[in-house]
């Protein structure tokens, strides 16, 4: 099959074994690669009610037909698992330079499955498997351990690790790779460390058949010289996502003080700028990008002297704004801890930030946290805090389980301000006068991230009191942006130059053969999103619309200050919003996907599992 | 008549006239850049930054015919 390696690797951590089978035509025909084959083998692998710690949850990490060819942005991978941060669906990705290397090993898809029962890593050169110890590795840091691994293993090989916190089944743990790359979302992380694995290392040398070898080149030149000539392009590296900070603020969409505001007043001592000026060593870029959004920078004072990928905004985000870290070294730093420790920044920031409001309500006392304080604008606190979560201990053990766990734990009614959407702590967007960004947050089938769909600008330009066309617009961004990461491409080139969506279907057709306008392959998104839908239903009991409200806070707490004070978003609105979601994704009012659905999108497989559920 | 060079990178050209992410803007007198956008019927909001000349501006900077203006959009996270 052109663009595909053609074999699946499934590696059984408690026997010990793993076979190589040929990739099945019609996994490649009709979900396409990357989170097209996570959703697809999730639901058909992983058996109902497994726990997602348990040795019946499979981590599943996939390429995509584009993965590794001569185009901009095409180093993305997709990790998912049965999430235990939601219960559900989760998946996240990773650039870096390791999905290349997957492919070129033979791969379109590791499925890893069972328990080991001694700390492992997976080795794999081409078709060379390997399941070694890795007991030395296991108590090290992300980065700590990729260094050790790539000067035992050799710089070529490609390596993926989990941190303290994946090993101690932290929710919110990632998967690091390339000295600061995370597939962050979801607690993928905490599901490899329940494997007891610790890395996976890749070497590849072979190739990957294309259905016409001089097309693919052509287009991909054309592809790199059109981000080329887009206006601007040389202005996008510097800053890279850091770069948005000040909008954010400038729109009152900044996540700050445990999301009581969306405004900063001190954002300009945390953005883009001051990377620039205070601690960017160089740039840093995925595979085949020509537009480097990583910096890797040197943050140093007299109490540490820290290397780091970062921050990106996001970053900036929940660990400047939201527990109000005011100086770009401290956040770099604080980025530093959560990346050697192995967890997701975004998460890390929300749960610090929450846990700095109960200390600062009560709800957690100075001798539930040995004396110690845990004040907003603190980086000392922020740092012990990220220690004790990802080595679990005392209160950390409770917020490592995320916000919501820990606000079921703490009572008080601190649900009002744990501010997470089914299970998974919400990232960089304060959305409460942003309707079409609330929407992609509350219906996002990971939980409330930003990556599935990203509306502010859209919000902004149709009227932020408007209601009406939202949800179309956000469904439209829920297929746009997800079939990114079913072909694993980066779509900083699309969003971020503005290079057309029409140069997509064209690689696609010279690299497969198979020939698609973009509305079509959008199809193919659309038919996964509903998928994971399923998924979720199928896993969480009582899943439906009560999991698709904000947080209390957000329906009924006005915004403290800055350019959106005084704004929330009340309940009926966000009624509205899910009724017309809804409707035009043809689910029922309790967001179950209907049978002519389910059948629209070749999905009548699940129709045992979900007919059941409506009423 | 004079004309301001535009070019407008990312996204948010999808809310310009036309779409178009390069055009002549007919400058008869200096204004603002928020003026300006004003007039395209652009929301200022939708623009994070701006270079004239090759300068990192405000959107309150006066701009004139033969200027050349790189309007950004913000970037979508990280």
């Amino acid at each position: 099959m052109n663009g595909y390696a053609g074999h699946i690797l499934r590696v059984n951590l408690t026997k010990r074994t793993h076979t190589i089978s040929p990739l099945p035509e019609d996994l490649a025909r009709d979900y396409l690669g990357g989170r097209g084959f996570v959703a697809k083998l999730m639901w058909d692998e992983i058996p109902q009610g497994a726990d997602p710690l348990g040795p019946d949850n499979k981590i599943i990490a996939a390429p995509g037909p584009l993965t590794g060819v001569f185009l901009p942005g095409s180093g993305k991978l997709e990790f998912g698992a049965k999430s235990p941060a939601s219960g559900g669906y989760g998946d996240s990705n990773i650039g870096g330079h390791i999905s290349p290397e997957i492919k070129y090993a033979g791969f379109d898809a590791l499925i890893i499955e069972g328990v080991a029962t001694e700390p492992v890593m997976l080795v794999i050169e081409d078709h060379n498997i390997e399941i070694r110890p890795a007991s030395e590795y296991w108590g090290k840091g992300a980065l700590e351990s990729e260094a050790m691994l790539k000067n035992d293993l050799g710089e070529d090989f490609q390596i993926a690790t989990i941190g303290p916190a994946g090993e101690n089944l932290v929710y919110f743990a990632c998967i690091s790779h390339d000295f600061g790359r995370q597939a962050g979302r979801t607690g993928v992380g905490a599901v490899m460390g329940s494997k007891k694995l610790k890395a996976i290392a890749v070497k590849g040398t072979k190739s990957v058949p294309l259905a016409d070898t001089k097309a693919t080149i052509e287009v991909g030149k054309k592809m790199f010289e059109a981000c080329f000539e887009k206006p601007g392009f040389e202005e996008w590296t510097p800053q890279g996502t850091a770069g948005v900070t000040d909008w954010v603020n400038e729109v009152g969409a900044f996540p700050t003080r445990n999301f009581k505001s969306g405004y900063f007043p001190k954002h300009q001592f945390i953005n883009g700028e001051q990377i620039v000026t205070q601690i960017k060593v160089t740039d840093k870029a995925c595979y085949s990008c020509p537009i480097p959004c990583g910096k890797y920078s040197h943050a140093k004072t007299p109490k540490y002297d820290v290397h780091v990928e970062g921050p990106e905004y996001e970053t900036i985000a929940l660990i400047g704004g939201n527990t109000e870290i005011d100086n770009i070294k401290d956040c770099a730093y604080a980025n530093y801890i959560c990346d050697e420790l192995g967890l997701d920044s975004i998460s890390a920031g929300n749960v610090i930030g929450f846990a700095m409001e109960c200390y600062e309500k009560g709800v957690i006392k100075g001798e539930d946290i040995d004396g110690r304080t845990l004040n907003f604008g603190s980086v000392d606190d922020f740092v012990w805090l990220a220690n004790d979560i990802a080595y679990r201990k005392g209160v950390g053990n409770v917020l490592a389980e995320g916000v919501k766990t820990a606000s079921e734990k703490f009572g008080e009614d601190t649900a009002r301000f744990a501010i997470q959407v089914k299970g998974v702590e919400w990232s960089g967007y304060e959305a409460r006068y942003a309707p079409a960004m609330m929407l992609s947050y509350i219906t996002c089938d990971v939980g409330a991230h930003h990556n599935r769909s990203w509306a502010i600008t859209y919000d902004v330009a149709s009227g932020r009191d408007v209601m009406e066309g939202k949800a179309q617009r956000t469904i439209e961004l829920q297929h746009i942006r997800p079939l990114f990461d079913m072909l694993c491409l980066c779509r900083l080139q699309w969003v971020e130059l503005g290079f057309e969506l029409d140069w997509y279907p064209q690689i696609f057709k010279a690299v497969t053969g198979r020939e698609f306008s973009f509305e079509e392959l959008l199809g193919f998104s659309e038919r996964i999103w509903n998928l994971t839908r399923c998924y979720s239903l199928r896993e969480i009991e009582g899943f439906g619309r009560s999991f698709d409200y904000p947080p209390a806070r957000f329906m009924e707490e006005p915004i403290t200050d800055g350019p959106t004070e005084g704004k929330f978003m009340p309940r009926e609105s966000i009624d509205y919003l899910l009724d017309d979601y809804y409707k035009l994704r043809g689910w029922d009012n309790n967001g179950i996907p209907s049978q002519a659905q389910l059948s629209k999108m070749k999905l009548e497989f699940a129709e045992p599992v979900i007919a059941p559920l409506r009423k | 008549m004079g004309v301001i060079k535009v070019s407008v990178r990312g996204h948010a050209v999808e809310y310009f006239p036309g779409q178009e992410e390069r055009f002549d803007f007919p400058a008869d007198k200096p204004l603002t850049i928020r003026q300006m956008l004003d007039i395209l019927g652009v929301n200022p909001l939708l623009i994070m930054m701006a270079n004239v000349n090759g300068v990192k501006r405000s959107k309150d900077y006066t701009i004139t015919a033969g200027d050349e203006v790189l309007l950004f959009s913000p970037p979508s996270g990280g």
